[in-house]
């Protein structure tokens, strides 16, 4: 192997001679020395030389070429290694008349039929005469490099191998002929079949050094950079892909694909960004796209490096997919996965990156083709993005589609619009500033409610009111909680009930909160699973924890479970308070009703518990318990006890 | 103490729990047992539910089919757009998970066959990105669907301790007796990875963890939240 490499190397810097004339005879130059006018009779007299031979162009004229039988001779030209054991079965008259008959334009029309039947045996044998034979001028036929880059294809297709291509490309010399770029294409092709990176990339060297006619052009590009991926020499290949495209060269689509998935498996997506970018920037790479799954997965890999150029382009291709998709006959519909722009839509806002927003956005409007608006978590996702970027106006725009969408699935509304949870990144950029943001978002609600349309929107305003509670400004909350009737005309719900009590209940305003809990049973508001939390919380803030339970207990009775957070803070205000009759009782509370669930909330300082998930066994309160009171507190201990479920 | 007393004696009276979302059904206790004798008294009422189910879709000429071409992002919403004239429902349509929940088909229940035939024909022109095969009702019974209440959490470091979960979560309203981790061992590498299932009230929830949640620090180590459908 490495022989033959060695070979071939030294074959390629052959071809870098210079055409010389070939001379018969040499003179030499005359002596420009003085001599002494002394008169002697010359000696030595200089013979004008002949004029060089005018023969050229064909080397067939350093052999005995005005026999008639030149051609008939049986040394063929070039060495064919292949044994041409089909000499003998052609006709040899036949070649003989062909060779004698046909011109080069002939001889190049008698090949193109020859090709089409994929004879190339039969182009090789006919040239081989042809070029022995004479003219009807009686000169030997002179190939053009056409006819001689089609005898390369054709020993290219029988099968010769880089070396043997390289020995013939030698020989176009002989023939006064410069290789073209076509000529070192096939000796390209054939190295790429014999996978010679080495060779291939000194050969393109050479032709980036050699006259304009053997410039590489975009195929000769094409197969040292494919070759060079199909063996893996990833960082070669990148250097040949930058050096194309900055001469201006096109890129295949297979090539681009291969270069796509190399560098994703390399994890160089960077490099692959810049790939891109440079791509876009020339007209003729503009439109290279890779496949519909190669470009998920691109998404994909680009979403969990938080790179948020990468994802761009990939959705920009997913985009021209879909449109080359609708313009074909018959149309081909493709859409992309709602789940990838939620995803998306997130990423965007973790990176800060608005281009990634709107592009994710609006190929998530052209999937759905107006068939079916965006479902709830894609407008969260838009949200949650456009909160992040700080651009508040359009955040509560995209508030707005959400609620014009999604306002009247009733069981889900709850969920969908509650600002503890789902509209909670509006909240926090609601207050980015202080109470100069959430001023600045009450006034514009003000005016849009004013507006023609009017806009009024109760979530909008709970957002509002939960920021002003998070900066404990009681007097803000409050106004916001009362404007929604007297300003708004519109009915507070749960979640204006619930943010109003998280505020009064974080600044101690323990008696304002329960007012404002019985305010809300007594409209025949509904209390959820939030509004004991809250209500909990606050007495715990004013380290009641007997009123903090009772509260706790009428939420179970109610039929919600409480959480875990929960149990655990009324728990520590125990601990807290010495309190361990209390603790042990919301305990004992919580075990009788979910023992799966609260299983590890069993561990007071020495108290454990374990066994917790036997069904069927008897009620059994452990004596301990029975008989403990406040004095008796340190060294506690209580048997497991397996509770009914 | 009599307070105690009085006060467990209370409790401990039958009271019916209403949970305010459903549990899935490897939570709930007892398990499924399916039988076609109607008279069960001592079944809870839910696994009656199920073999009503069971024989109402006997009866009803269900067709059932894999899909296969989902990826990890894929929602039932569009699935359901992708076979737009088989009207499915979300309910009809659960994906099968592999070990490490990534998810490798689609169990579709059609309602008739010829709904099953108009999805092959839609199919058929998305030759190159997915493929319905044809299959049996066991095969649908045994997937369980998550209903994308349920996240899974990737890339926490062995060394997480249930307070750690609890606080890369914070925020969120999640089920906390639901977080269960599994070990799974990639091939050809001696390295388990965890994965963590939690559970959510709702989809809105699990989705709401997901996007604020996706890619923040445990203990030094990116996280990965991905909803399970």
């Amino acid at each position: 192997m490495m022989a033959s490499q060695m070979a071939i190397l030294t074959r390629t810097r052959m071809l870098v001679r210079v055409n010389q004339i070939k001379c018969i005879s040499t003179f030499s130059a005359l002596s420009q020395e003085p001599q002494l006018a002394e008169p002697t009779h010359v000696t030595d007299t200089q013979t004008t030389p002949l004029p060089p031979n005018p023969a050229s162009g064909s080397p067939l004229y350093h052999e005995n070429w005005r026999n008639p039988n030149a051609s008939q001779n049986s040394a063929s030209l070039a060495q064919s290694l292949v044994p041409l054991g089909l000499l003998s079965q052609s006709p040899a008259h036949r070649i003989q008349y062909l060779s004698h008959s046909l011109d080069a334009p002939a001889l190049m029309n008698h090949f193109a039929d020859l090709m089409t039947q994929q004879r190339w045996t039969d182009i090789k044998e006919l040239f081989e005469f042809w070029v022995r034979s004479l003219d009807k001028n009686g000169k030997p036929n002179k190939p053009d490099v056409n006819l001689y880059n089609l005898y390369l294809r054709a020993n290219f297709m029988i099968g010769a191998t880089a070396g043997d291509l390289l020995d013939f490309v030698a020989q176009m010399d002989d023939f006064a002929l410069v290789p073209n770029t076509a000529s070192f294409n096939l000796v390209l092709k054939a190295m790429r079949q014999a996978k010679e990176t080495v060779a291939s990339e000194k050969l393109l060297e050479r032709m980036l050094q050699g006259g304009k006619e053997s410039l590489p052009n975009d195929e000769s590009y094409d197969l040292v950079i494919g070759l060079l991926f199909e063996m893996q020499q990833i960082e070669a290949a990148l250097k040949r892909i930058d050096m194309a495209l900055e001469s201006g060269y096109k890129l295949s689509l297979k090539v681009f694909t291969e270069c796509v998935a190399s560098c994703i498996k390399q994890g160089r997506l960077d490099t692959l960004v810049t790939l891109i970018e440079r791509c876009k920037k020339t007209d003729q790479n503009r439109a290279l796209y890779p496949n519909w799954s190669l470009c998920n997965y691109l998404a994909e890999v680009a979403m969990q490096a938080d790179n948020s150029k990468l994802l761009f382009y990939a959705l920009e291709f997913m985009a021209k997919w879909i449109a080359r998709g609708e313009n074909a006959r018959p149309p081909f519909l493709l859409s992309v996965d709602e789940g990838l722009i939620v995803s998306a839509l997130a990423t965007a806002g973790r990176t800060y990156s608005s281009n990634l927003l709107d592009a994710s956005w609006a190929i998530l409007r052209r999937s759905l083709r107006q068939k079916k608006v965006p479902s709830p978590e894609s407008f969260l996702g838009k949200i949650y993005a456009l909160a992040s970027l700080g651009n508040l106006q359009k955040a509560f725009g995209a508030l707005h589609e959400f609620e014009t969408a999604h306002g009247s699935s009733i069981d889900e509304a709850e969920d969908m619009f509650s600002p503890f949870t789902s509209l909670y990144p509006l909240v926090v950029a609601s207050s980015k500033k202080g109470f100069e943001t959430l001023d600045s978002v009450y006034y514009q609600l003000e005016n849009l409610s004013r507006a023609d349309p009017p806009y009024k929107s109760v979530a909008a305003l709970n957002c509002i009111i939960l920021g002003c509670g998070n900066i404990w400004d009681i007097e803000r909350t409050y106004q916001t909680f009362d404007a929604i009737s007297s300003s708004f005309g519109l009915t507070p719900n749960i979640h204006s009930y619930n943010a109003l009590i998280y505020a009064f209940g974080k600044l101690k305003k323990t008696f304002e909160a329960s007012r404002v809990f019985e305010h809300m049973l007594s409209l025949g508001v509904k209390p959820n699973a939030k509004s004991y939390s809250l209500l909990a919380d606050a007495h715990l803030i004013n380290r009641d924890q007997k009123a903090a339970l009772s509260a706790i207990d009428e939420m179970v009775t109610a039929g919600y479970i409480p959480s875990k957070e929960t149990l655990k803070k009324i728990r520590r205000r125990c601990i807290r308070e010495m309190d361990y009759e209390w603790a042990c009782f919301s305990i004992l509370i919580m075990a009788l009703n979910m023992p799966h669930r609260f299983s590890d909330l069993f561990y007071i300082g020495n108290i454990k518990s374990d066994d917790w998930h036997s069904p069927g066994s008897a009620v059994a309160v452990p004596m301990n318990l029975m008989t403990m009171d406040a004095t008796n507190v340190p060294e506690l201990t209580v048997e497991a006890a397996p509770f009914i479920s | 103490m009599n307070l105690l007393r009085n006060a467990i004696k209370s409790h401990v009276s039958v009271r019916t729990i209403k949970p305010t979302h459903a549990l899935p059904s490897f939570f709930r206790e007892p398990p499924r047992r399916f039988s076609t004798e109607p008279n069960q008294q001592q079944q809870p009422p839910v696994a009656e539910a199920s073999v009503d189910q069971f024989l109402d879709s006997a009866s009803k000429g269900f067709a059932y089919g894999k899909l296969f071409g989902a990826t990890k992002y894929t929602m039932k919403s569009d699935i359901i757009s992708l076979l737009e004239g088989c009207n499915l429902t979300p309910d009809d349509i659960k994906f099968s998970y592999n070990r490490n929940f990534f998810p490798v088909a689609m169990m579709l229940r059609f309602p008739s066959p010829a709904a099953f035939s108009n999805a092959t024909r839609t199919i058929r022109r998305f030759d190159q990105l997915y493929r319905l095969d044809r299959v049996d009702a066991s095969d649908w019974d045994i997937v369980t669907p998550y209903n994308g209440k349920t996240v899974v959490l990737q890339g926490l470091p062995r060394s997480a301790a249930f307070e750690d979960i609890e606080r890369f979560l914070s925020g969120c309203d999640y089920d906390s007796s639901s977080v269960q981790t599994f070990t799974s061992t990639r091939t050809g590498s001696t390295n388990g990875f965890r994965l963590t299932t939690v559970q959510f009230p709702s989809h809105i929830q699990a989705m709401n963890a997901c996007i604020s949640k996706n890619r923040k620090l445990c203990l030094n180590n990116q996280v990965s939240v991905r909803v399970l459908y």
